[in-house]
C-alpha cells in the first residue's frame, strides 16, 4: 500500500514535469522534478522495492518524454546508483549540508552524463532525434543546477515530511 | 538490490535498458509508448487546465496596474491594423483579378490539423508533445504553427496517437527564412531554447529593425510565409562575410495550448 502511494507520487511528478514544469522556466531552464525525485529517493531509499520503482519510473517517463529513448533512463539510473552508493557507504551523514552536497553531486553528474549520452547516441541516431548540444555555457549550466537543486530540496523535504507514512521504505 | 551485489544488479539493469533501446530502434516500443501517453493524457490535461487558470489569474493580478496604458496602446495598434487590413484586402482583390487575367493558378490551400499541446520536454532539446499522430495524418517534418500563423516547430517524431515537435528555439532547429521587406534570405537557428538568430545574411544586404522574418519555402515541408518573428537587433561586423540578427518571436510557449500542424496538399 505504501509503495503504491510512492508510485502515485512518482506518477504525478511525471505529469507535473511534462505539463507544468515549463511554466516555471526562467532563462530557458525549467526545473527537473524527476531528477529531484530520483536523487531524493537515492538518498532516502532503503527498501529494494523503491529501487525497482525508480527503474520503472524513469523508463516510463523516458517513453513519454521527447528525445531519443534511453538517454534519460541511463542518465537517471547512473545518478541513482552513484548517489545511492555514496549515501549508503561513504557519506552516511544525514545533516542538511551533507544532503545538499549529495544532491549537488547527483545533479551535476546527471547533466554531465546527459551530455555524454547525447554525444554517444548522436553517433547512431538521426540528428533531429538526438543531436548533441554544443556544450551548454557555464552560466546556463550553473543556473540549471541551482534550479534543479531547489527542486531537489523541495522534493526531499516532501519525502522527509512523509517519513512516518513511508517509514518502511525511507530512512 | 544494490546493497548486496550492487554492481552486478546495476549492470543487469543497464543491460535491460540497452535491450529496450534496441527494441525502440526497431519500433517495438510503439505500443507501450502509446499506452503510457494515452494513460497520462487525461491527467496532463487536468494539470494544464489548472496551470492555465492559475497563470491567467496571476498574470491579471501582476499586470493590473498597467492595464490602462496597455489598453490604449492596443487600441492604437488595432486602428493601425484595421487600416492595413483594408489596404491588404484591396490588394488581395486586385491580385486575384490579375491572376485570373493572366491565367495563373490560385494559391494552394493546405490542410490544418488542430492539436492540443499535451506536454513539454526541455531536457533533451526543446520538444512539444501534441495529441495528434500518424492516425490523424501527422508526419515527420510537418510544420506546427499557432492560430496566428507563427511557426512553432517541425514534427520530429510521429507516433500513432501523438507526436513530438522540435521547437524553433532548439539549437538543432534550422529553418530557411526570408526578410519580408528587404527580401534577403538566410537561415533561422534556435539558441539554447532562449532565442532565435537569423544567420547567413551577406554583409552587403540590408536588414531593417522590426521587419518580419518569414519562412522562405525552400524547405519542402514548410510552406512559405509562416512568421518566425521580428528583427530585434542586428549584429554586423565589418571584417565578416555574413551578418546576423536576433529575431524576437512572440510565441509564449508557457501558455501555448493548441497548435495547427500543416499537412501540405499535393506533397
Amino acid at each position: 500500500m505504501r509503495i503504491f502511494f510512492l508510485a502515485l507520487t512518482a506518477f504525478f511528478l511525471s505529469i507535473f514535469q511534462l505539463a507544468s514544469a515549463p511554466r516555471l522556466a526562467l532563462w530557458g531552464t525549467a526545473p527537473n522534478f524527476i531528477l529531484a525525485g530520483v536523487v531524493a529517493l537515492a538518498i532516502t531509499a532503503k527498501y529494494p522495492a523503491v529501487k525497482w520503482l525508480v527503474f520503472a519510473w524513469v523508463l516510463l517517463f523516458d517513453l513519454a518524454a521527447g528525445g531519443s529513448f534511453g538517454i534519460l533512463s541511463l542518465s537517471f539510473l547512473l545518478v541513482f546508483f552513484l548517489v545511492n552508493q555514496l549515501a549508503n557507504f561513504w557519506l552516511k551523514q544525514s545533516g542538511f549540508w551533507a544532503v545538499l552536497f549529495l544532491g549537488f553531486l547527483g545533479i551535476v553528474f546527471f547533466h554531465l552524463s546527459l551530455y555524454l549520452f547525447q554525444e554517444i547516441f548522436s553517433l547512431f541516431s538521426a540528428p533531429l532525434a538526438a543531436a548533441p548540444k554544443s556544450f551548454i555555457p557555464f552560466l546556463f549550466l550553473g543556473w540549471g543546477v541551482f534550479y534543479d537543486l531547489l527542486a531537489f530540496l523541495a522534493i526531499f523535504f516532501l519525502f522527509q515530511k512523509g517519513k512516518n507514512f513511508f517509514s518502511r521504505f525511507l530512512k | 538490490m544494490f546493497s548486496k551485489k550492487p554492481f552486478r544488479n546495476f549492470f543487469l539493469i543497464i543491460a535491460a535498458v540497452l535491450l529496450l533501446i534496441f527494441f525502440n530502434s526497431r519500433g517495438w516500443l510503439e505500443l507501450p509508448r502509446n499506452l503510457v501517453f494515452g494513460a497520462g493524457r487525461p491527467f496532463i490535461s487536468v494539470f494544464q487546465t489548472a496551470g492555465d487558470f492559475l497563470a491567467d489569474n496571476l498574470s491579471f493580478l501582476l499586470t493590473i496596474g498597467d492595464l490602462g496604458e496597455e489598453n490604449q496602446a492596443l487600441k492604437n495598434e488595432n486602428l493601425e491594423l484595421l487600416k492595413n487590413n483594408v489596404a491588404l484586402k484591396e490588394k488581395a482583390r486586385e491580385n486575384d483579378f490579375l491572376r485570373a487575367r493572366l491565367g495563373l493558378s490560385t494559391e494552394r490551400e493546405d490542410e490544418l490539423i488542430l492539436s492540443r499541446v499535451a506536454g513539454f520536454d526541455s531536457e533533451i532539446g526543446q520538444y512539444l508533445l501534441i495529441d495528434k499522430g500518424e492516425k490523424d495524418g501527422v508526419k515527420k517534418g510537418m510544420a506546427a504553427v499557432t492560430a496566428e500563423n507563427f511557426l512553432v516547430g517541425k514534427v520530429a517524431e510521429a507516433s500513432a496517437n501523438f507526436s513530438k515537435v522540435l521547437l524553433i528555439f532548439d539549437q538543432n532547429s534550422v529553418v530557411n527564412a526570408i526578410l519580408q521587406e528587404t527580401r534577403s534570405g538566410g537561415v533561422v537557428k534556435g539558441s539554447h531554447g532562449l532565442t532565435l538568430f537569423l544567420e547567413m545574411i551577406p554583409i552587403d544586404k540590408e536588414i531593417k529593425k522590426d521587419e518580419f522574418v518569414l519562412t522562405s519555402g525552400l524547405d519542402d515541408s514548410l510552406p512559405a510565409g509562416l512568421i518566425l518573428g521580428r528583427v530585434s537587433e542586428i549584429i554586423s561586423k565589418e571584417n565578416e562575410i555574413f551578418q546576423r540578427a536576433i529575431v524576437a518571436s512572440p510565441i509564449d510557449l508557457k501558455n501555448l495550448e493548441k497548435v495547427f500542424v500543416i499537412k501540405r496538399t499535393g506533397l
